[in-house]
């Protein structure tokens, strides 16, 4: 197994990684154990009771974090006439129709972090499979990435609009803002993921549904919350800042 | 994970297994082993619940998640939607009916984009995604690479691939498909040592439950949990290792033979005791009744001691004199369509030599022996057979067993003329009494393989063409097999892997494929033989 540099040797000697932290306490410490030499991005990680063999219960979605993700995506759009104006408009970093479709094609071209198409080009964007699958990039209308309401689309994006779903084993990963965010918007954004996850809990799934969550930069040890403290503890954080 | 109780399989009129519960748990390596015809192929298509139509069997099976299992003979055409081996590969997790599905979603979605028909696109992709579809090529690449098997015959028609390569292909199927438990039957057996190893290493990585039965278990050792031993009807567990199974089966046969014996002796010293009280005066004999009761108890309490396993000999009948060149071969070619398995073989094999048929999968050999036999046309070229030359043929997938006919109806009348000659020989190979009855789809692919070599026995054979005759035979088999042959005067043409078979067979002669070189033997070759 490989092992951790000096740094992150340092870093963990601050932390038990068996007990739970309340929210505000655990983005106070991911971001003081933070020593990159770059913004590093603060991640969540939550582990979820659900069985993700079975189709219903996968937790999938999209959301928008209230302070942001920190980073500007850059959204590639398939569409042509109108919907390709709108989508410029919009402010897409790569917009097109049938020389799009070929570029992706002949050229291995996926320098985007999200693709949206509009439902008339999907049958041309449907033969970049092999090249769009692998990396997740393929548009499904089911996380909003197929739709006819291109500008609205692109702003959700470029604002910070995530897609999350369940690994294998029942773990969603997102991220939550950067280092250099404040305390409230970390505080925020996890707080809306929470909420977003607790949404979209699956129907069948028995048990617990929220097993676990961690917080961690992108180079910094992991940070077990106590998710039962959230909300207070977030409120109690918000209110703080706000007054 | 695999749960099974009071299971009882019988055929015709042999019981294999009687009254046996076994659990192979989450994430569990448990052994199956026995000896040809124990019943351990039958017990796993019992337990898969696939049985033959000729088995009986009674109790409960039922394995819990997804399953895949590795039969021994390989299925002739393949599972996926088309033949190719990658369709095959493929279906192991739904990708082929999932490919094609999204293809013609696709196609669908072109002509008109409707939400539904999206709809119907997006889920197909997304389960694409979901298992693996995107990384199956590398996926299968790394795993046919491990096991040898070259990536281009992925693309081939399964048709076309040879006995080893088709093994293989199902080897790259099971491991691609990953599924919860794995039932694998033989699967070393067309392996080459490196493939083997590798094999091994990956089912011991495997985070599911597994039940294997192989003759090359102690490879898989150390991460092996527990053995089920098959053995006269019986079913026995051992906890531990395989290395570990073989001392604590050893130590339980000696215990059990010393208190059978002591048993034995006290049952005889009462029994005379009790014969020399009788015939006197009341009293003595009222004792002597006493004695007896005791024996009775003594008897019914008896321990039994399995029988030690026979060391195996194998005959064969003294070869007539065949010419002194009972087969010659002049630029023998042949193809399969396009592919070009044999360009140009020339050999002259003498009386009396042993020729080993050196190759990779898929290099020719059983095209080659099929040609000499006569069983195959070859594509260019002659085969020329001396005087007096009689062929017997062993194919590898015992093609020359009559599936129609019964054990003993197989066994050639011609120089056993009596039926309890015929019956005896079957014996003298280690066929069961009861397997003489039986139809050849029903005998374990041991017994199959012994039975072909009874068959050739039963022959007046002077030439043999033996294609792998030590697949899936039991090590004590392999042993008497090339015993048998080393000490044979005929002529023989072998084709095998297995290199102490072959170093045993003390073979004159060797055939050198793809180079299509006829040359001396010359022990460096041994390392090539195992080569697949």
């Amino acid at each position: 197994m490989a092992q951790h540099g000096k740094r992150y040797r340092r870093a963990t000697e601050g932390v038990d990684r068996e007990s739970l932290y309340g929210l505000a306490q655990a983005v106070d410490m991911v971001k003081s154990m933070s020593s990159a030499k770059f913004d590093e991005t603060v991640e969540l990680a939550v582990r979820l009771g659900v069985d993700p063999r079975k189709a219903e219960q996968i937790v999938r979605g999209t959301l928008t974090l209230p302070a942001g993700t920190g980073r500007t995506e850059r959204v590639a759009v398939f569409a042509a006439g109108d919907d390709a104006v709108q989508a410029r408009a919009a402010g897409a970093d790569v917009v097109g129709s049938d020389d799009l479709v070929a570029k992706v094609a002949n050229e291995g071209f996926v320098d985007f972090d999200v693709a949206i198409a509009t439902p008339d080009l999907m049958g041309q964007v449907g033969t970049l499979g092999r090249i769009l699958g692998p990396r997740g990039l393929m548009p499904n209308p089911k996380t909003g990435t197929v739709t006819t309401d291109i500008s609205r689309a692109v702003a959700e994006f470029k604002g910070g609009r995530l897609e999350y779903r369940t690994d294998k084993v029942g773990n969603v990963h997102l991220r939550v803002g950067k280092v250099s965010f404040t305390r409230e918007q970390i505080v925020e954004n996890t707080q809306a993921v929470i909420d977003e996850l607790i949404r979209a809990k699956p129907a069948s799934a028995k048990g617990k549904y929220l097993i676990s969550a961690t917080l961690s930069s992108t180079m910094g040890p992991g940070v077990r919350i106590d998710l039962a403290r959230v909300h207070d503890v977030a409120a109690e954080v918000l209110a703080t800042s706000a007054s | 994970m695999i749960v099974g109780s009071s299971i009882t399989i019988e055929i015709g009129d042999r019981r294999l297994l009687e009254d046996a519960s076994f659990v192979v748990g989450a994430g569990e390596k448990v052994g199956l082993v026995g000896r040809n015809g124990a019943g351990k192929s039958s017990f796993v298509s019992v337990v898969i619940g696939e049985p033959a139509r000729e088995l009986r069997h009674s109790g409960n099976v039922a394995i819990r998640g997804t399953f895949g299992f590795l039969p021994q003979v390989p299925l002739p055409r393949g599972l996926g939607l088309d033949p190719s081996g990658f369709s095959h590969v493929l279906s192991g997790r739904g990708l082929d009916v999932l490919d094609d599905a999204m293809g013609k979603a696709r196609v669908q979605m072109e002509k008109d984009p409707s939400p539904e028909n999206i709809e119907l696109f997006s889920d197909l992709e997304e389960q694409f995604r979901e298992n693996g579809g995107y990384e199956a090529e590398a996926t299968m690449a790394r795993i046919a690479d491990g096991l040898g098997l070259r990536q281009e015959l992925l693309l081939e028609e399964i048709d076309k691939l040879s006995g080893g390569q088709r093994k293989r292909l199902d080897l790259v199927r099971i491991l691609f498909q990953s599924p919860e438990t794995m039932i694998l039957d033989e699967p070393t057996n067309h392996l080459d040592m490196p493939a083997k190893k590798w094999l091994m290493e990956e089912l011991e990585r495997y985070p599911g439950a597994l039940l294997v039965i192989s003759h090359d278990l102690s490879l898989l050792d150390r991460s092996i949990s527990k053995v089920l031993h098959l053995a006269d009807g019986r079913l026995h567990e051992f906890k531990g290792t395989y290395s570990s199974y073989l001392i604590q089966r050893e130590e339980s046969q000696v215990r059990k033979e010393r208190v059978s014996t002591l048993e034995a002796r006290e049952i005889k010293r009462l029994s005379t005791l009790a014969d020399s009280m009788r015939g006197s005066t009341v009293r003595r004999a009222r004792v002597a009744k006493s004695i007896d009761k005791r024996v009775e108890r003594l008897e019914s309490t008896h321990t039994v001691a399995r029988r030690r396993e026979r060391v195996a000999t194998f005959k064969l009948p003294v070869p007539r004199r065949s010419g002194g060149v009972p087969i010659s071969a002049n630029a023998l070619g042949v193809r399969y369509g396009k592919l070009v398995v044999l360009n140009s073989v020339d050999l002259s094999i003498a009386r009396g030599d042993r020729v080993v048929v050196i190759g990779r999968n898929g290099a020719g050999k059983s095209s080659l022996l099929r040609c000499l036999a006569g069983v195959q046309e070859p594509s260019a070229g002659e085969v020329k057979l001396g005087a007096n030359v009689s062929i017997g043929y062993f194919a590898q997938e015992h093609e020359q067993i009559d599936a129609n006919l019964t054990a003993l109806e197989n066994v050639s009348d011609t120089v056993l003329s009596e039926e309890s000659r015929r019956r005896a020989l079957l014996g003298s190979f280690g066929l069961p009494a009861k397997a003489a009855g039986q139809l050849p789809d029903t005998l374990s692919g041991g017994e199959r393989a012994k039975l072909g070599l009874a068959m050739l026995a039963a022959g007046d054979a002077n030439t043999l063409l033996l294609d792998e005759p030590t697949n899936n035979l039991d090590p004590a088999s392999i042993t008497a097999v090339a015993k048998m042959l080393s000490t044979w005067d005929g002529t023989i043409v072998v084709v095998s892997h297995d290199r102490a078979f072959v170093n045993a067979l003390e073979p004159t002669y060797c055939l050198r494929l793809p180079d299509e070189q006829f040359t001396h033997w010359r022990d460096e070759y041994l390392d090539e033989v195992e080569a697949r």
